[in-house]
């Protein structure tokens, strides 16, 4: 891995380098190994964990809720598994495509499935991109590193000053 | 023709004498009065017109004829001619002149001749021209009285008129019954026709007001199922006994009914329904379907008054067979509609039926595709942070072990996507478009050759075969078959895969052959199956999947397929499509 021009590119992008990755995974086991894969591809961002889709829209809009008051700070990008509990990934996406808010925010679909209903309902709803979690974990690993490693440093991130 | 009474002969020394020119006639016959007698009887009277004088004579039958005593005088042509119908006198003069100049043989002519009285009557005169050597022309012949004949012809023209009226009404009933059946035989709602057979009977036989009964199933009783004239909207839909009225003793005896001033009805101890009763006349016939009765056509009451006359009833007999027919015809349609709503339903049913099936494997599907591989991705991936973690720790086979434990995941997740992969050729609509086979095949076995670890393998497809499928799933049929053969020949030393054409059963079949390991044809009928697996795991990997897809995805093509092998000879798989 070349670490040096990693380094580089987080010193460039700090303020969005910084940011949370905002992972909706109602699996703990899942959620375990996803923190490890990223560990060891030395991706240090916190990890915000939602555990169903309500946890990432009172994540995305606290205000939204009547106790809470003010925000939290945008997601670097979200890890979207598709069957959660209350709700699931594709109207939390698409809740989240029509708030101006987060309409720009990169959005990952991770999940189990390959139906072609997913992927097409998926991409419909504006989905950046969509990963399949293969069973080896070796071959999870390596993709957690490409998607850390593109999202976060090769990826040029959607300006979000305009947005709060 | 009244013979006159024989007249007693009277002898010869008492016969008067003879006038002069009289004598003319005698020849032939020799007695003038036996003359006399003959003419008497066929009631001819006689003339002889001399041209040089104009002298005129007359028979005294003649005479009579007209009312004139035997002794009134003629006298001239000119006598003759003032009795002579003004009309006629044209004709007479004509056929007169034409006989006296020789233009025609023989006089003949049809005329009125006034009798005494003032009256006229028809008269045939004939006569012919003669002229004897030397002597004068004279025109002569006899008169016969037509006024008999001609009262016939009256008759006769009075007959013909009759009979002329009988056909203008019978062709007039003929089209009305025509037009009528054309109309209720086009008719297939059994409500309609018999709406419109009730107007149309109605009109046909002139009733005051015509009802349809209609017997029930039970075929007790009958029920008013159309009506037209007075009081039609009340006695719709009225029903009563079959041992009821007027109509249920028509429907009871199969019989028709003419009821009126001249055929009176002994009514069987049964009352008129209340709208048969004080109708002088009534007319019903039964309707027949299948030769059993269904109904009547009855008709209360004459229009005009009167009574239903026999030609009413022949004339609705016949109406009535048609109206059978029609309603035959309709009950057919009737029966018809039934049994398609039925199917209708019936299909409907089993549509539900199988898309909820479908939904079911649908969910069942997404359920598996999302939570089967969850728990596998957790054995791997603890299994593998142990084996990363505390591998050291593990003594003797331990990480030995832990592979094993990750292989097996693999292959269930690999099971899991294959068993997705045979269901969704299932769950989705194949579509149906040419597809380039040969194209096809010729790209995967390209892919084939370039995987990582193919073997070398001499691989020939047959150009220009196509068919109508679903492009993907025809590929994925032909993945499998392929992959199978190049899986299959990996031990062999010059492995050969041919994709080709040929003829089963007249149908175009196509086929995968390979020189490869083959099978043993005893255990061909498992061959289809889901993980049915000829060959062990560790000599030829694989799913058991494979041929199973190839199989259902044949099968939504409506085609077949099936094998030939024989262990260690290769094996060729066969399929057509469609």
């Amino acid at each position: 891995m070349e670490v040096t021009a990693d380094k580089e590119r987080f010193v460039q992008n700090c303020d969005f380098q910084k940011r949370p990755i905002l992972l909706a995974e109602d699996n703990p086991d899942d959620e375990l190994l996803t923190r490890r894969a990223l560990r060891q591809n030395h991706i240090v961002n916190d990890v915000i964990v939602a555990h169903d889709g309500v946890e990432v829209l009172d994540y995305l809009f606290p205000a939204d809720r009547d106790s809470a008051t003010g925000s939290n700070v945008l997601p670097a990008f979200l890890l979207l598994d598709l069957k959660m509990p209350r709700m699931g990934g594709l109207e939390v996406l698409e809740r989240v495509r029509a708030d101006p808010r987060t309409e720009l925010l990169p959005v990952i679909i991770l999940t189990s499935s390959k139906e072609e209903q997913d992927l097409i309902q998926g991409y419909r709803l504006h989905a950046n991109s969509y990963i399949r979690k293969p069973v080896d974990f070796v071959q999870f690993v390596e993709a957690v590193r490409q998607l850390g490693m593109y999202w976060l440093f090769l990826n040029e991130p959607p300006p979000y000053e305009s947005h709060p | 023709m009244p013979v006159p009474p024989r007249k007693r002969q009277i002898p010869a020394a008492h016969r008067a004498p003879r006038p002069a020119h009289e004598t003319r006639y005698d020849d032939p016959i020799g007695d003038p009065a036996r003359v006399a007698r003959a003419l008497r009887v066929i009631e001819e009277g006689l003339w002889d017109w001399e041209a040089e004088e104009d002298t005129l004579w007359v028979s005294p039958r003649w005479k009579e004829m007209l009312g004139y005593a035997a002794t009134d005088p003629v006298g001239t042509l000119g006598t003759w001619q003032r009795l002579i119908h003004p009309d006629d006198m044209e004709d007479f003069l004509t056929a007169w002149l034409a006989c006296k100049e020789g233009r025609a043989a023989e006089l003949r002519i049809e005329y009125r001749i006034r009798r005494k009285e003032g009256t006229y009557v028809w008269a045939l005169a004939r006569g012919r021209c003669m002229r004897e050597a030397g002597g004068p022309l004279r025109i002569a012949g006899t008169q016969t009285d037509l006024s008999a004949q001609k009262q016939y012809g009256n008759y006769e023209a009075r007959y013909r008129r009759h009979l002329e009226d009988a056909v203008r009404a019978r062709t007039h009933e003929f089209e009305m019954l025509r037009e009528i059946s054309d109309a209720v035989v086009s008719e297939l709602d059994l409500g309609n026709l018999l709406r419109l057979v009730a107007g149309k009977t109605r009109r046909l036989i002139g009733a005051e007001t015509l009802l349809v009964p209609i017997l029930n199933e039970r075929r007790d009783g009958y029920q008013y199922a159309a009506a037209e004239g007075a009081h039609a909207d009340e006695i719709v839909g009225t029903g009563f006994s079959i041992q009821t009225g007027m109509c249920g003793w028509v429907l009871r005896h199969g019989r028709a009914l003419l009821y009126g001033a001249n055929s009176p009805w002994v009514p069987d101890g049964a009352a008129p329904t209340p709208w048969e009763e004080g109708h002088p006349s009534a007319l019903l016939v039964p309707l027949f379907s299948k030769g059993a009765i269904v109904g009547g056509l009855s008709g209360l009451g004459k229009q005009g008054g009167g009574s239903f006359l026999p030609r009413d009833l022949e004339l609705l007999t016949v109406f009535a067979n048609q109206v059978s027919l029609a309603v035959e015809n309709a009950l057919l349609v009737e029966a018809l509609k039934g049994t398609v709503a039925d199917l209708e339903k019936k299909v409907q049913e089993r549509t539900a039926d199988l898309e909820a099936s479908n939904k079911e494997l649908e969910a069942f599907a997404y359920s598996v595709s999302h939570d089967l591989r969850a728990p596998l991705r957790s054995i791997d991936g603890f299994g593998l942070a142990l084996l990363e973690d505390y591998g050291d720790a593990l003594a003797g086979d331990g990480k030995v072990y832990l592979d094993r434990l990750r292989a097996n995941t693999q292959r269930m997740g690999e099971l899991i996507d294959a068993l997705l992969a045979l269901s969704r050729i299932t769950r989705t609509e194949p579509s149906f478009e040419p597809v380039d086979l040969s194209r096809l095949a010729a790209e995967i076995g390209g892919e084939l050759a370039n995987t990582a670890d193919a073997h070398p393998v001499d691989f020939v497809a047959e150009p220009g075969l196509s068919a109508q499928g679903d492009p993907g799933l025809l590929r994925i049929a032909l993945e499998n078959l392929l992959a199978n053969a190049w899986k299959f020949t990996a031990k062999v030393a010059h492995p050969r895969v041919e994709f080709g054409r040929c003829e089963s059963h007249g149908t175009p079949a196509y086929y995968v052959r390979d020189n490869g390991a083959g099978f043993d044809m005893a255990y061909a009928g498992k061959l289809f199956d889901a993980f049915q697996r000829l060959h062990s795991a560790s000599d030829f990997p694989g799913t058991g999947i494979g041929l199973a897809t190839v199989k259902r995805i044949i099968a939504r093509h409506h085609g077949g397929v099936w094998a030939h092998a024989a262990p260690g000879a290769g094996a060729t798989f066969y399929f057509t499509v469609g």
